[in-house]
């Protein structure tokens, strides 16, 4: 059985980085945030840190993307931003108003704010409810507009998301993977909320459909002014949609930039690997240079030091000893790496 | 929009009652029809059948079946038939609403149970492996010790351990659709409790519940009989199929039929509805999960 | 094509149908292997690319039949196989790797057990001296720490190790051919670049063949010395790697290339290609992509062709199902 329980640390000292940048107020803004799930065994019990000290900064109309591999805590970054489970610790600040305050119907109401795109859109509909129902029954939720006026707002949406109106009484059963991710994209926007997390929106679609959602919510954004939490493992996504990428490792951010930035000088090693292993050719590079093949740390057990050590080519003794924390690197670029000066201008060439 | 290509004109002409229909197993069909025809003689066998259950006539006791009464007499010279037709609405009716309150408590705490979970899960879950341990005769014997006999007395009886099986279920199946991520989908959209409870996850129980309400209800059959052939519910001189059976057992070699025929109408009875459970779990279209 | 001693795997006309009837979801498949060759089969969901790799080890689910074709593994028709014979093929003659490794180990049993299985049953050696030669193999797939895993069970191995795992018992068996369904596609980035990589080296060491089935086409692209792209139940390409990835002349490589890059194009968009869907159940009598392609949509004349009739598949080496490019590769 999970459950959240109180860390020890949960009143460490305040985040280590605050973002630079004047220019762009916070529209979200995540701060030292942690979910400790607890394991419970025989022995005892003992905390499975998911995430561990999170702090962002996401500018409104922003896409900030979110990448690491399984376990690294991306999907429970979304499950907490989304206020789909709680938060053992640490704040989040939604347009100025504390977004982990309201509870029960307060919460309800203030639920259109942050909306949840679902990396399956078979599994996001209910099989038995037709999509006209499954799109216009959140609106009734809130009390937006009468029937007649819904089912408007339901065809015009379906519009924009590019389905023609005989999808309104079709069941899910009877569209394909691609186009209930735009219905579900749809749903999501008819309560026209101010942030929009997807988590892996693309990746249970086939390649020709992945780039059809790309290109809608692309469009979407630029006719909306969203601002989106883009959660994905692949690299290629996130440097297609986001303006900036924070890297996510063992439930903390290890490197956070600008997109072009990060993709031009990737400071930290499990960065490096990630774009070696997804952009270039598999196959045809030695992905021994920028990965030992370590195992990723329990999240029962994290190491004391860094948590990349056990996999990094570059890991000093001094690496096992100490963690580091999130060290600016440049004007918008932080990174969580003692070393990175020392080993980042060695090992990857200029990419172009 | 070029993105209705894939799509085949779906099994539109055929609806969805249709096709639930066509995908059941024959056991559904052979079910509904015995039922049938057991609930309407049941329903209009006073009226076809101008005998009286009650009327005693000594002179023509334990008569084999003949033209007049078709299934012969009982020892005090009643009409097997038509006692069977009034003590058989006594048994299916108990039968059936203790079924109902059983199904509507074991529901209702079942998904409350699977969704909201903690303290309410763990109280209700741990009071369902008590009751579940515990014979419905044993609480029948108990009530009624201190209620005395009769048909409310039979049906608090079985509906006391009655709605556990159900409870039990609808958690499971609770929990099955709470992991589901559309019920994530209904929360971060702001579903009211309401909508999510009627409409996600009712929807998702009627059918594994109603096939486990036909299969429990023809062992409820069974159990209704014998708990009145054990003296423990409806009273003499009211007919009840299981009464009848006790009543025979001392004529067994003078007029087999006082046993044969209510010990057939609770066979029969109870399969044909165990049979619409069975039905309606199988789709025999699918292969056996 | 002709068949050569060199053949490993040849595969002619093999047609799919469902029992029932219906389109097949296979149609007139013929794709040949080579010994120690690298042959990718590439398409999207519901092409028919992974029932093809069950056709050829005749492990279609009920329901699929093949109507039509025959499949030739070294030298032997495996259509007409029954038996102890398939047992063998699939025991001995051709390995095979899946997306869900943690599925296909049987949780009951260790790490060595498993991997163990086709040399003690398949090939007869002591259970003693079958896990000494487990360790060996577990070392070669790169597992750290074999002898400890080896007493592992598979729930206690990552998705990277248990694909190693499965890599380690399909080796054991020493096969000729290895097909592989996905293997990488549920595993992280960073371990599918190392898996690819494993699995790539030790083909090279033990030169076996290795059908892979996928959707992606950026793995193929180091990876594989020929590909073969399914679309609706056809192949519409097939070629040499290289000459594939650089010069596709089917409209659908051309375009699934693209998607797969994310790359964006020249107006700042992605390439997409209309519509959806590529399952063999909804095909009219023309091209299978024709409803879908911008070539046959551009031009008039050619709409008509691609709208009435199917191409065939022509070209030497470098085969394509395509109106469009037989027209200009003609002039």
């Amino acid at each position: 059985m999970m459950k959240a329980t109180i860390p020890s640390i949960a009143r460490r000292a305040a985040p280590d980085y605050a973002e630079t940048s004047r220019r762009d107020p916070a529209f979200l803004s995540v701060d030292g945030l942690c979910k400790y799930y607890t394991w419970r065994s025989f022995g005892g019990s003992r905390p499975i840190k998911s995430l561990d000290g999170v702090t962002l900064r996401v500018a409104k109309g922003e896409i900030m993307g979110i990448v690491g591999e399984s376990g690294c805590g991306k999907s429970t970054l979304a499950k907490v931003v989304t206020r789909l489970t709680s938060a053992t610790a640490g704040q989040i600040t939604l347009d100025g108003e504390d977004w982990l305050a309201p509870r029960g119907e307060a919460l309800r109401r203030r639920r259109p704010q942050v909306q949840l795109v679902f990396q399956d859109p078979h599994g996001a509909l209910d099989p038995r409810m037709t999509i006209g129902t499954a799109m216009a029954a959140p609106m009734a939720a809130h009390g937006i507009g009468t029937p007649a006026d819904r089912r408007d707002r339901v065809l015009a949406m379906l519009a924009e998301v590019g389905l023609d109106e005989s999808f309104h009484d079709r069941l899910p059963a009877q569209c394909s993977g691609g186009q209930l991710q735009r219905v579900v994209i749809g749903r999501a926007l008819l309560l026209e909320p101010q942030l929009l997390v997807c988590d892996e929106p693309t990746s249970a679609l086939d390649a020709s459909m992945r780039t059809q959602i790309l290109n809608l919510l692309m469009d979407l954004r630029a006719r909306r002014g969203l601002t989106m939490l883009m959660i994905s493992h692949d690299l290629r996504v996130v440097r297609y949609m986001c303006d900036r990428i924070a890297v996510m490792y063992a439930g903390q951010v290890v490197e956070l930039a600008d997109r072009d930035h990060l993709f031009d000088h990737p400071a930290h090693p499990y960065t490096r690997a990630l774009i070696a292993s997804s952009l270039l050719e598999p196959g045809g590079i030695d992905l021994s240079r920028h990965l030992r093949e370590g195992e990723v740390p329990s999240p029962l057990a994290m190491p004391e030091g860094c948590r990349f050590a056990s996999r990094c080519p570059y890991a000093q003794p001094d690496c096992t000893a100490l963690e580091p924390a999130l060290k600016q690197a440049g004007s918008r670029h932080f990174v969580r790496c003692r070393h990175w000066n020392t080993h980042a201008a060695a090992t990857m060439p200029p990419r172009g | 929009m070029a993105a209705e290509l894939s799509l085949t004109p779906a099994r539109r002409d055929i609806g969805p009652l249709r096709r639930f229909l066509a995908t059941r197993h024959w056991t559904f069909a052979a079910g509904c029809t015995i039922f049938s025809i057991v609930l309407a003689i049941l329903l209009a066998g006073p009226w076809l059948w101008s005998l009286d259950p009650a009327a005693q006539n000594i002179v023509q006791r334990l008569k084999p079946p003949s033209e007049t009464y078709w299934l012969g007499t009982d020892n005090l010279g009643r009409d097997v038939f038509a006692r069977l037709v009034e003590g058989g609405r006594f048994t299916v009716t108990i039968a059936a609403v203790s079924v109902v309150i059983s199904v509507v408590i074991g529901v209702a705490v079942g998904i409350l149970a699977g969704r909201i979970g903690g303290w309410f899960e763990e109280i209700s879950m741990r009071l369902v492996d008590l009751l579940i341990a515990i014979p419905d005769t044993v609480i029948a014997i108990f009530l009624v010790a201190i209620f005395g006999p009769g048909h409310v007395t039979l049906i608090v009886a079985l509906t006391i351990v009655g709605w556990t099986p159900y409870a039990r279920l609808a958690r499971g199946l609770a929990l099955q659709v709470n992991a589901m991520d559309y019920i994530r989908a209904a929360e971060v959209l702001g579903m009211t409790r309401r909508f999510i409870l009627i409409r996600h996850f009712l929807p998702n129980l009627i059918r594994p519940i109603s096939a486990v309400t036909f299969l429990r209800f023809g062992h409820k059959l069974i159990t209704v009989g014998g708990l009145s052939y054990l003296g423990l519910g409806v009273q003499p001189p009211a007919p009840d199929w299981g009464l009848m059976l006790a009543a025979a057992q001392p004529y067994l070699d003078r007029a087999p039929m006082l046993m044969i025929a209510p010990g057939l109408a609770i066979f029969v009875t109870a399969l044909s509805v165990t049979w619409i459970g069975h039905g309606l779990e199988i789709d025999r279209t699918r292969p056996h999960n | 094509m002709s068949h050569d001693a060199e053949t490993l795997l040849s595969v002619r006309d093999l047609t799919v149908t469902p029992t029932g009837g219906g389109k097949p979801i296979i149609d007139g498949l013929s794709l040949q292997i080579r010994r120690g060759e690298i042959v990718a089969l590439v398409g999207e969901s519901g092409s028919g690319k992974s029932m093809t790799a069950l056709a050829i080890t005749r492990l279609l689910p009920r329901g699929l039949r093949i109507t039509s074709g025959e499949v030739v593994f070294a030298g032997r028709d495996v259509t007409a196989m029954s038996g102890d014979d398939l047992n063998h093929l699939r025991g001995a003659g051709i390995g095979m790797l899946f997306q869900q490794p943690h599925a296909m180990l049987d949780p009951t049993a260790r790490v060595r057990t498993q991997v163990a299985e086709p040399l003690t049953i398949g090939k007869g050696l002591s259970r003693r001296a079958a896990f000494a030669r487990v360790i060996d193999l577990m070392r070669s797939v790169r597992i750290p720490a074999p002898e400890a895993r080896a007493m592992a069970y598979s729930h206690e191995l990552s998705g990277g190790m248990a694909q190693r795992v499965m890599m380690a018992t399909a080796l054991a068996a020493e096969p000729d051919l290895l097909i592989a369904d996905e293997p990488t596609t549920a595993l992280d980035v960073t371990v599918q670049a190392q898996i690819l990589q494993l699995l790539k080296a030790e083909q090279a060491r033990r030169h076996f063949a290795i059908l892979l089935i996928t959707h992606d086409l950026t793995v193929v692209q180091a990876f594989a010395d020929r590909i073969a792209v399914m679309y609706a139940g056809r192949i519409v390409e097939e070629g040499p790697a290289a000459r594939i990835m650089d010069a596709p002349q089917h409209p659908y490589t051309r375009a699934l290339i693209r998607c797969s890059l994310l790359e964006p194009e020249a107006d700042g968009r992605l390439l997409s290609i209309p519509g959806s869907g590529s399952t063999a159940r909804d095909i009219g009598c023309g091209c299978r992509f024709a409803p879908r392609c911008t070539l046959a949509r551009g031009d008039s004349h050619l709409h008509d062709r691609c709208h009435q009739a199917e191409p065939g598949l022509a070209g030497h080496d470098h085969t394509v199902r395509c109106h469009a490019s037989q027209t200009a590769s003609a002039a």
